[in-house]
């Protein structure tokens, strides 16, 4: 008896550590980028700052995928890429050289919309997010924030439908109005944070500086 | 406050009143209040005092027992230190005396060839003939005109002296032979002198080094002659061996350190990188790991080459068997290093790659500066170092022991001295609070002043006496006359 209790003591030790609770330790990113309008020309210098700033510090196990901003962004098609890092190192970096290679592919296309459809690009990444289901959820932004529905369409973010999900928006391009009067980008910035916690995000953030991505992608990751 | 005023208007009437009505309580309730008080005072005194009393008596106890264990391992020292100079004299007199016997043996055979050419030495003078007497008389006779007598005698002088001439010259030959017998000799006792000497260090050695086992035989006699009396003889102390051993436990921590880290990145790639246990990345976990078993290995290794005694059950086992745990320990620690050693590789194979998708990522003109240097230097020097740390690793159970051992009178001593401080400051802090209590009776008493001496007034003394009188009858003690009680 006195032998299966010295047993059972470890035992059960092991077992408590081993029970994590079911927590994972992954992060998914979802990447928008905006190819309309003003934001249509800084597509590669978007992508090269994706390619420096945010992949290389993803590690093995995460997901990363990359959706376009158009004038219809609720749609499969606007999917650019998508892809889980193999849990070996090395076969991780080769992914994110392929991943790297798609996107240097999708910024040397010539394409722009002529409408600009924010929401629907976040309600898209947001359903990718829920399904991954990661330890952590971001989305990353690149755009004017200046959203430009085609005519008769209709988003709206239903609230709780980004719960748990930090959102960034990054280098967020100032309009030509935006310079006369800084509070119109002001308070577009500020109507998109009131939208989001609406929506019940985790966290709002404006990141003007590029270099802090991965700062802010590791805090996130905890 | 206000809600118990009873003249919220009126809040100086209403709280002279509150005062009143408590002074009035507090007096009527004063006998049992006074008890009440005096009873926690008792209790907070016997009750600090039994906490102070188990702290000391707690502590002496065990600094009784710190004192045996310190002796204990004060013999169990001396008695290692005796040991390991009975090894050397072993030693020592095998290698030394155990060429006696054979110097003995030289020395007598050389003995023996010096008496056989000494005897050949002998000095023995020619031996001249027996007639030489009656010739030399005959050629004595003076000479005589006689031609022929005269060349008689003539002959006869001539002959004698031939004889002493070969007389003479065999002599010299005999001599000269002797004296090469007797050069011969000179190299056999320089021989001699020399092995007499040897002879002599080896003795003198062992002499040396059975005085010493003697001073040490010595020295354990007294301890064991002290062990009872009440005299602190033991010259042991704890402290060296225990600072020694947590400085060089600290140093292996660093090693194991630095061998976590060579390690850590690797292992990512031979288990699962995103699986975590307990939070912590299970490469992480599998590194750590790694390093534990070759602590783990060393402990067994080192017990078996009987440096260390971690598993006293192993000291018991057979000779073969040891040899086997010590071959399996030896193997492991081996195959651990190999493994150290191709991760560490590894590791450099996964930063060089990063770096070259990094590289790639920043695109063409942080490609020129981030060039790698291309020397092969940082990766022998990793392969090195991941083959050579779990060795030294090993080590680590020689001060792991010596920290066990000693730790344990240090923590006992340190133990002794907090439940003394403990002890001394629940005395201290008790006697503050009992004196504290005491004095609430007559705060008590000072509070209520005013009815108390309206009662003292109106009271009859006598009642007072005879309540005391029969209060101290009901509690079994002597009833006490009236003047005592009045005072």
């Amino acid at each position: 008896m006195k032998r299966v209790k010295t047993l059972l003591i470890p035992g059960f030790l092991l077992f408590a550590l081993g029970c994590d609770g079911g927590a994972r330790y992954d992060q998914a990113v979802g990447i928008l980028i905006d190819v309309s309008g003003t934001y249509a020309d800084r597509k590669a210098e978007t992508v090269d700052l994706i390619k420096r700033e945010v992949l290389p510090d993803l590690v093995p196990g995460d997901t990363v995928f990359v959706i376009r901003i158009d004038g219809e962004s609720y749609d499969e098609k606007d999917l650019v890429a998508l892809m889980t890092l193999d849990r070996r190192p090395s076969q991780s970096n080769a992914q994110k050289l392929a991943l790297a290679q798609k996107l240097d592919e999708f910024a040397q296309g010539r394409e722009s919309a002529s409408h600009t459809d924010i929401p629907g690009a976040i309600m898209l990444a947001s359903e990718y997010l829920r399904e991954i289901g990661a330890g952590s959820s971001t989305i990353l932004v690149f755009s004017d924030m200046e959203t430009d529905l085609p005519q008769g369409a209709s988003r709206k973010l239903e609230a709780g439908e980004l719960k748990g999900i930090h959102i960034a928006a990054v280098n967020v391009k100032r309009l030509p109005g935006d310079t006369f009067d800084p509070e119109r980008y002001r308070a577009r910035l500020t109507r998109w944070e009131h939208e989001v916690q609406r929506a019940g995000a985790a966290e709002w953030r404006a990141i003007l500086d590029p270099a802090r991505l991965p700062p802010y992608l590791a805090e996130i990751r905890g | 406050m206000e809600r118990f005023y009873l003249w919220p208007a009126n809040p100086g009437i209403s709280i002279f009143l509150l005062w009143l009505a408590s002074v009035v309580f507090l007096w009527a309730a004063r006998a049992p209040m006074l008890q009440v008080l005096r009873g926690l005072a008792a209790s907070l005194e016997h009750g600090v005092g039994s906490i102070a009393r188990w702290c000391s008596e707690t502590a002496s106890e065990l600094a009784a027992r710190h004192e045996k264990a310190l002796r204990a391992a004060s013999e169990l020292e001396l008695q290692s230190r005796i040991a390991r100079e009975v090894v050397r004299i072993d030693d020592s007199f095998a290698q030394k005396l155990g060429r006696y016997a054979e110097l003995q043996r030289k020395v007598e055979d050389l003995v023996g060839g010096l008496e056989g050419d000494y005897v050949q030495c002998g000095d023995s003078p020619p031996q001249v003939p027996g007639w030489a007497g009656a010739v030399e008389a005959v050629a004595a006779i003076p000479d005589n005109t006689d031609p022929n007598v005269r060349k008689v005698l003539e002959g006869i002088r001539e002959s004698m002296s031939d004889a002493e001439k070969r007389a003479f010259k065999a002599y010299k030959e005999d001599t000269a032979s002797r004296h090469k017998l007797l050069g011969r000799m000179r190299p056999t006792w320089k021989e001699i002198r020399t092995l007499l000497a040897g002879m002599k260090d080896a003795v003198a050695k062992a002499v040396q080094t059975s005085s010493k086992l003697s001073r040490y035989v010595d020295e354990y006699d007294a301890l064991v002659g002290t062990r009872e009396s009440e005299v602190h003889a033991c010259n042991y102390s704890p402290m060296k061996p225990f600072l020694t051993s947590l400085i060089v436990m600290g140093i292996a921590l660093g090693g194991a350190f630095v061998n976590f880290q060579l390690i850590a990145l690797p292992m990512s790639e031979l288990v699962p990188a995103g699986a975590h246990l307990g939070g912590i990345p299970v490469a992480t976990v599998s590194a750590l790991v790694i390093i534990l078993m070759e602590v783990a290995v060393g402990i067994f290794l080192m017990d078996m080459l009987g440096i260390t005694d971690l598993f006293p059950k192993l000291a018991t086992v057979a000779p073969s068997r040891r040899r086997l745990i010590l071959c399996l320990s030896i193997g492991g620690l081996f195959l651990l290093s190999s493994v150290e050693s191709s991760l560490a590789i590894l590791r450099e194979q996964i930063v060089d790659a990063d770096a070259a998708l990094k590289r790639s990522l920043a695109g063409e003109a942080a490609q020129v500066v981030g060039i790698a240097a291309g020397s092969s230097i940082p990766v022998i020097g990793q392969a090195v170092l991941g083959f050579v740390l779990p060795w030294l690793l090993a080590l680590v159970a020689i001060p792991l022991e010596m920290l066990l051992d000693s730790g344990r009178h240090v923590l006992s001593k340190a133990t002794v001295f907090t439940l003394h401080a403990v002890g001394g400051t629940v005395r201290v802090v008790g006697h503050a609070l009992s004196s504290l209590v005491g004095a609430l009776p007559s705060v008590y008493d000072v509070y209520i002043a005013v009815p108390l001496r309206i009662e003292r007034v109106w009271r009859d003394p006598e009642k007072d006496v005879i309540a005391y009188s029969e209060a101290r009858a009901r509690s079994g003690q002597r009833r006490v006359s009236r003047a005592e009680a009045a005072r």
